[in-house]
């Protein structure tokens, strides 16, 4: 079972606070005035029943004829129902009832002289029994019959309204309930997409300070963080570029001469030689490094500047195969104008390029499609490939395939890449080639113009 | 004749290796530690091209470019941080020719400044009998390198001349930015763009300036033309 929702709690809270509080308090009310009711009924059932006992007793000192008596005296009886017992046999007035219906303790009670009221069912109504013994007479009793059905209706009534209201109630506390989750949830809610937006990056977002003092306060402390770390990061970026800035003066004196002693490496003797060319190979590989670092450091503080311009994607293509030794037949590019940064471009095709010489010897093909406004540039090599769980791994920053600690880079290679192809407006990806090589696809904007 | 280069850098050792570099490769190069020495000296020093380091202290690159822009044809190439955008930007707008970046490898930096030398040297240094090209109100000398408005002599740049000539030479059809960059800055196809903007920006003031409005026009998405 999905554990319920804080907004789908607060609701049920307020149903069943709301639904016993007004439960309770109808119960409370409706036996009450149940009770109240009653006692009232049954005291004027027994001023009747009394008076009709009197006119019973002092009809009976007039005649014997008891049940016209009774008769007579059960008609000052709602329903006119009631019992005279007289010397062990009963008499009775009124329909569906009968001396049975007498309960046993009402008639030990006038057995004993004591005049005794309870309440029965008589027939299918709940009734009041009133019975006085007639104090002339010994073992004559007087019972008489008074219906509570008004009562019990008017009852029903009072329960129904009672219940409806306490159902309405409950509804009414799953409406506050509601309001109230909402109102706490709104600015939750708006919590959750700003720290959303924040850890996909966007560190300028900020929340709206709510109205509610705790809620205003959590949005502070929030808005506090963002901005701390926004401002770490800048540091951090802002470090990254001063350092590169500091690395940049040295190494180039460093390249300079290194470049210097190796354009005189015939004069050199053998080691010098291989000094000079073990210095050059390294003064370069540093000097990638440096530049991704700068790069690395320049999308992360956001202080990237796009160019962007349309341009053929074969002359693109073909202009870069040329120029790093590609044989043209592997590259088979249908032509459209895509929207590109050259410089990008070219860090891209080179880093792909230089990618697949490093780990598979070399690309087998590069092919371009057009697809609607998408342009998709393919990258094949035949080498091991890029394992499914390594295809997004290997564009994160320090992480390369498992397998190819040992070649040198910075390991920001593709980082960047993928970079240079998300500035573009692009994407770039990793699959598996024909060959089941790898297969890098940059994804490019077709130009307007061209749509 | 050895090609002769204005070098303002002012840390000293990237300013001796490098200069010790150009002149291992026949260039002959005039140095300077900072821009108000550079200024001061120019009038003296012949040179055909000037590579100005942007941060520079006292005076700053920018400046320097600034100044040297009225003073001389020649063009000026800025060196600037790897990739950094704004320093580029700034520069070209300054009135720079074309950018470096630093570190630069020694074989890209004597081709760079030989690809802008050829194009800025080629009739001075080897006269070759050129027609002089006549478009309308403009006439262009080929040989001594001198454009004309309604008789008037117009003050170009190097860079202005060539990519006029190429507009001119083109018209009516369109030129395009990538077209102008292997044709007057002989960068292979994948040039900056950014270098063509710049410098037809200031070639359209000029032109604007003889009376000569709404005659270069920006093709969007394409390039440029030039109309009669």
């Amino acid at each position: 079972m999905y554990p319920l929702t804080l907004r789908a709690k607060t609701i049920l809270i307020g149903i069943v606070v709301a639904g016993v509080l007004s439960f309770v308090a109808s119960a409370a009310t409706f036996f009450l005035t149940r009770e109240f009711l009653l006692r009232q009924r049954e005291n004027g059932a027994v001023t009747q029943v009394l008076a009709a006992a009197r006119l019973a007793s002092s009809a009976l000192a007039q005649s014997d004829e008891s049940l016209g008596i009774l008769s007579a005296s059960a008609q000052l009886l709602p329903g006119s129902r009631a019992a005279l017992y007289q010397s062990g046999s009963w008499q009775i007035s009124g329909i569906g009832f009968t001396n049975l219906d007498i309960p046993e303790s009402l008639l030990l009670q006038l057995e004993n002289g004591l005049p005794a009221r309870q309440r029965a069912k008589v027939g299918s109504n709940v009734s009041i029994l009133v019975g006085f013994p007639l104090l002339n007479y010994p073992n004559t009793w007087f019972v008489g019959v008074v219906p509570l059905n008004e009562l019990e209706r008017s009852l029903e009534v009072l329960r129904t309204t009672l219940l409806v209201g306490s159902i309405l109630a409950a509804l009414g506390g799953g409406v506050i309930g509601n309001w109230v989750s909402r109102r706490m949830m709104e600015p939750l809610r708006e919590f959750s997409s700003t720290a959303r937006e924040v850890s996909l990056g966007d560190l300028t977002k900020r929340v709206n300070e709510p109205r509610e003092p705790d809620l205003a306060r959590i949005a502070q402390i929030f808005n506090e963080m963002t901005f701390s770390l926004q401002r770490r990061i800048d540091r951090e970026a802002r470090f990254g570029a001063t350092v590169s800035h500091e690395l940049r003066s040295p190494l180039t004196v460093i390249r300079t001469a290194a470049d210097i002693i190796a354009s005189m490496r015939s004069e050199l003797p053998p080691r010098a030689q291989m000094s000079s060319d073990l210095l050059t190979q390294r003064v370069e590989a540093f000097e990638k490094i440096l530049n991704d670092l700068i790069e690395i450091s320049r999308y992360q503080s956001g202080s990237v500047e796009v160019n962007l311009e349309e341009l053929s994607v074969r002359q693109l293509v073909e202009t870069m195969a040329s120029r790093k030794g590609i044989d043209l037949r592997l590259v088979e590019v249908e032509d459209a104008t895509v929207v590109v940064d050259v410089r990008r471009f070219q860090q891209i095709f080179e880093n792909i390029h230089k990618n697949a010489e490093l780990y598979a010897g070399g690309l087998d093909a590069i092919r371009g499609v057009r697809n609607e406004s998408e342009y998709e540039l393919h990258f094949d090599d035949s080498g091991i490939g890029v394992t499914i769980d390594e295809r997004d791994k290997i564009f994160e920053p320090f992480l390369r395939g498992e397998h190819h600690a040992a070649v040198p880079g910075s390991g920001l290679g593709l980082t960047i890449t993928l970079e240079h192809a998300h500035s573009m407006g692009g994407e770039l990806v990793a699959s598996a080639s024909p060959t089941g090589g790898a297969r890098f696809t940059l994804s490019l904007g077709v130009a307007e113009t061209q749509l | 004749m050895e090609p002769r280069v204005l070098f303002i850098e002012d840390d000293s050792d990237i300013r001796r290796v490098i200069s010790t570099a150009l002149e291992a490769e026949g260039f002959v190069v005039e140095q300077f530690s900072n821009g108000e020495a550079a200024l001061k000296g120019f009038a003296d020093v012949k040179v055909d091209i000037a590579l100005i380091d942007l941060r520079l202290p006292g005076m700053s690159g920018l400046e320097v470019v600034r100044r040297l822009r009225p003073m001389t044809t020649i063009p000026l190439v800025i060196l600037t941080a790897f990739g950094d955008s704004h320093d580029v930007v700034a520069g070209l707008e300054a009135g720079a020719d074309d950018f470096l970046n630093k570190p630069i490898a020694t074989k890209e930096l004597y081709a760079r400044l030989r690809a802008i030398l050829r194009r800025a040297m080629s009739t001075s240094s080897e006269p070759v009998e050129v027609e002089d090209l006549n478009f309308g109100q403009i006439s262009v000398h080929l040989n001594r390198r001198e454009v004309f408005i309604n008789e008037n002599l117009v003050r170009l740049t190097n860079t202005e001349f060539l990519i006029l000539a190429e507009l001119i030479r083109d018209s009516p059809n369109v030129v395009t930015r990538h077209g102008l960059l292997d044709r007057v800055w002989g960068y292979d196809y994948l040039g900056d763009s950014r270098l063509v903007d710049m410098q037809i920006y200031r070639l359209r003031q000029k032109l604007e300036e003889h009376g000569l409005k709404e005659k270069l026009l920006t093709v969007r998405g394409v390039g440029f033309k030039i109309v009669q």
